[in-house]
């Protein structure tokens, strides 16, 4: 595991000559150089006209800044009892908390564990507020919101209020830096309504230079995995979230002879150290070699020479664990499940037949579909497995019939996946669908093993024996699907034929009791959104494409409640989704 | 129990020890590990800020933010000697912070019409005028940037402090403040020419 982020740099990195008299010179401001610097520095200077001027105005520019020290302001008079009566608060409210907690004292080991992940989601949520008037979790503040939308129309619909939860998504910042930010989406506007007034506090972290990620995945605390383009095949990052407390002070490794890192590697601040949440105990601030390409702190790369494919990829229910597609960037053979673990320093494929592809996660079973190519090699069809994430134990899938990437709902009782044929993709190691659905089918895996290894295709009809609701014909370029964790909401997004980054997600709605797809009336129809969506909680979240009727990209959110559905969209940014 | 107000923070924090104390003990200890901080430093964190910020009201608001979360993460500081550092640590986020939240989001109702308002461009034109070309400077520069000038020149943190505060490496606090001064040298001069010739910078406040 290589903690990247660290910068370090020789003297002969320079780009210029004059880069380097500039960063002298204003070290020499804040003390003295080593006597050949020094030397070189003067020598320098008295050869570069250009040079000696800027030697003139750092100091110039020195001196006015320290004139403003002449202009301190004054605090207010109250500043103390305002802070005093916030501390108070804040001391009132932690001796609640803890009054029934576990107490700090005799905690165990694993105790200790669970304690700093209950000290950070309360820090955390404390956090959320830059002003603090006595919060608390159950009701957090509203002096803090960032969303105000007003609305010249007289009376406005009243908001509908939904179960705060996080929408959490990338922006990027003008200086190249990724922020985390987490929206608190507890009030959205019916459907019904075309505007009504909300306010939402939204939080954000920094998270660190990356080199162009194209999509995120999260799950609770565990690390954020971040998927992009490199040269040399796809990135695959974890990218350990960040702390949203205040951590220790850092100790500064101290390198006296290091020179600073070139221009072109560094961005405004290296990254922050990372603060894991541990107990209140001080972890040193670790600084290793630098890498190839600019990540945060905290970063694992883990997976290398490899190539993701296909949209879906996906954490366990439990977060311990991240499963996606891939093959090697070098396309000596074809897909393979790999499985990366919350805390390992690589992936690892699970299967090696070279013709696998994750599907989505059953309890802690990964469900996938390898290709099953006729004896006279014609016809390639799809089969749907299970396998355990040790990889060694499969299980079979007696009813679950031809099926390509099945998303499992969380009970277990149906699936959406690709039934119909496939064939070699261009590059001859991959596979696309052929003529065929995207269908809705009861699903039975697991439960019924009868100890043959793979899937075996039922007999007869297997869209009757299956029920199978169709969702979309193909051939289709690309997918995606998800349910939330009820199975009752289910959420399709299928790739435009012509450019697969952008597509069509619709949100269809299930019944508890026979499993019924409403397809009639969708809360969502066909919605221009980008690959990347998540559905969880009572909300959907997606981003929507630039260019619809001249908007930019921008977030949206539909969430709902017994009582019905309701939205907001953010303003206009490059944000990338966390699915 | 607890001596008062007199005992330093070093005393403080000495009771802490490496023991594990009750809540109670706790809660005490770190309202008086705040207060001596707040007696000790709140004039330079307030300046701070609002020089970061450039809006009194909120500076305040903003330094109370800060000697709050400090009272949260006091057992976070190790050697009582780091407080200054630490404290300014603490600011210099929540400044950040408060900087982002500005830049980034605002949720609105699901319209498809009416988006894109900006409040805060014209108030920045309109307050850029009113300050002298140093001030405007400073204001152009990356906010990080910023920080780190106004840390090493007008609140005298060292090298190890203004890293701590900076949240980043001792290198890394160098080389951020050598493009900081080399930033500030070239906003100024932007500055001043611009002043040589009137009126061009109507918009540039809109730039960063």
């Amino acid at each position: 595991m290589s903690v990247l982020g660290g910068r370090g740099g020789r003297s002969d990195d320079w780009s210029t000559q004059h880069d380097r008299a500039r960063a002298r010179l204003s070290e020499r401001l804040d003390g003295p150089l080593d006597p050949e610097e020094s030397q070189w520095l003067d020598e320098h200077l008295a050869s570069c006209d250009d040079c000696a001027v800027t030697a003139t105005e750092y100091a110039a520019q020195r001196l006015e800044l320290r004139a403003l020290r002449d202009r301190t302001p004054v605090p207010p008079r109250d500043l103390w009892a305002r802070t005093a009566t916030s501390i108070e608060n804040e001391a009132r409210h932690r001796a609640l908390q803890t009054s029934g907690g576990p107490r700090r004292a005799t905690l165990a080991p694993y105790a200790l564990l669970a304690g700093a992940v209950a000290v950070a989601v309360v820090v955390g949520t404390l956090t959320s507020s830059q002003f603090p008037p006595g919060t608390t979790t159950a009701t957090p503040p509203a002096s803090n919101q960032i969303a105000i939308a007003t609305d010249n129309a007289s009376p406005l619909p009243t908001p509908l209020a939904v179960a705060r939860k996080e929408v959490e998504y990338f922006s990027r910042g003008d200086d190249g830096q990724y922020d985390l930010n987490t929206a608190q989406i507890s009030e959205v506007c019916p459907a019904e309504a075309g505007s009504c007034t909300t306010t939402e506090p939204n939080e954000v972290v920094s998270i660190g230079p990356l080199s162009s990620p194209e999509t995120v995945f999260g799950s609770g605390d565990a690390p954020l995995v971040v998927l992009g383009d490199s040269a040399n095949g796809s990135s695959v990052f974890a990218i350990a979230k960040p702390d949203k407390t205040v951590g220790p002070v850092a100790t500064p490794s101290l390198r006296p002879s290091a020179p600073t890192a070139t221009p072109s590697q560094t961005s405004d601040a290296g990254p922050t150290p990372t603060v894991r949440p541990s107990g209140g105990s001080t972890p040193p601030a670790t600084v290793e070699p630098p890498t190839q390409s600019p990540t945060p702190a905290g970063t694992v790369e883990i997976a290398r020479g490899l190539e993701v494919v296909e949209t879906t990829a996906a954490y366990a229910p439990d977060g311990s664990a991240f499963a996606f597609t891939a093959r090697p960037s070098d396309g000596s053979h074809g897909p393979d499940v790999y499985l990366w673990t919350v805390g390992e320093a690589e992936a690892r494929p699970i299967t090696t037949d070279h013709r696998s592809v994750f599907g989505s996660w059953e309890g802690d079973l990964i469900v996938g579909s390898t290709v099953v190519t006729s004896d006279d090699g014609l016809t390639n069809d799809p089969a749907a497995f299970a396998i355990a994430a040790d990889g060694q134990t499969v299980v079979s899938l007696p009813q679950a019939g031809l099926a390509w990437r099945p998303v499992v709902d969380p009970t277990g009782r149906a699936a959406i996946y690709w039934t119909g044929g496939l064939e070699p993709s261009d590059d001859g190691v991959g596979w696309r669908t052929v003529a065929g659905r995207l269908v809705v089918g009861r699903w039975n895996a697991g439960s019924d093993a009868s100890g043959e290894p793979l899937a075996t295709p039922l007999t007869g009809d297997q869209s009757v024996e299956l029920a199978e609701t169709t969702i979309a014909d193909g051939p289709l370029a690309d997918w995606d699907a998800r349910w939330d964790e009820t199975g009752t909401r289910l959420a399709v997004w299928v790739a435009d034929a012509d450019d697969p980054a952008v597509g069509l997600l619709s949100l269809y709605v299930v019944n508890p009791i026979d499993g019924r797809i409403d397809l009639a009336n969708p809360p969502l129809p066909n919605e221009p959104a980008l690959a990347g969506f998540s559905i969880a909680d009572g909300r959907l979240a997606w981003a929507a494409p630039a260019g619809n009727s001249g908007k930019a990209k921008h977030v949206k959110i539909l969430a709902w409640t017994n009582k019905g559905f309701g939205q907001v969209e953010s303003e206009d940014g490059d944000f990338l989704l966390v699915r | 129990m607890v001596s008062g107000l007199s005992s330093d923070l070093g005393a403080t924090r000495a009771l802490l020890g490496g023991r594990v104390m009750s809540h109670a003990w706790d809660h005490d200890l770190a309202g008086l590990f705040v207060e001596e901080l707040f007696a000790k430093h709140h004039g330079e964190i307030y300046a701070y800020l609002i020089r970061m910020i450039r809006d009194p009201e909120l500076a305040a608001d903003l330094t109370q933010d800060a000697f709050v979360k400090a009272y949260r993460a006091y057992d976070s500081l190790e050697k009582p000697e780091n407080a200054r550092a630490w404290l300014y640590q603490i600011a210099h986020r929540v400044a950040l912070d408060h900087i982002r939240r500005q830049k980034i989001v605002r949720f609105l109702p699901w319209t498809g019409e009416s988006r894109g308002a900006v409040p805060s461009a014209e108030h920045l034109v309109m307050e850029s005028h009113l300050s002298g070309d140093l001030q405007r400077a400073l204001e152009r520069i990356p906010e990080r940037q910023r920080a780190a000038l106004l840390l090493a020149e007008l609140h005298d943190l060292t090298g190890l402090e203004l890293a701590a505060a900076l949240g980043v490496s001792h290198v890394a606090a160098r080389a951020l403040l050598t493009r900081a001064r080399e930033s500030l040298r070239q906003a100024l001069a932007v500055e001043r020419l611009a002043e040589a010739e009137p009126r061009i910078t109507a918009t540039s406040g809109d730039e960063r």
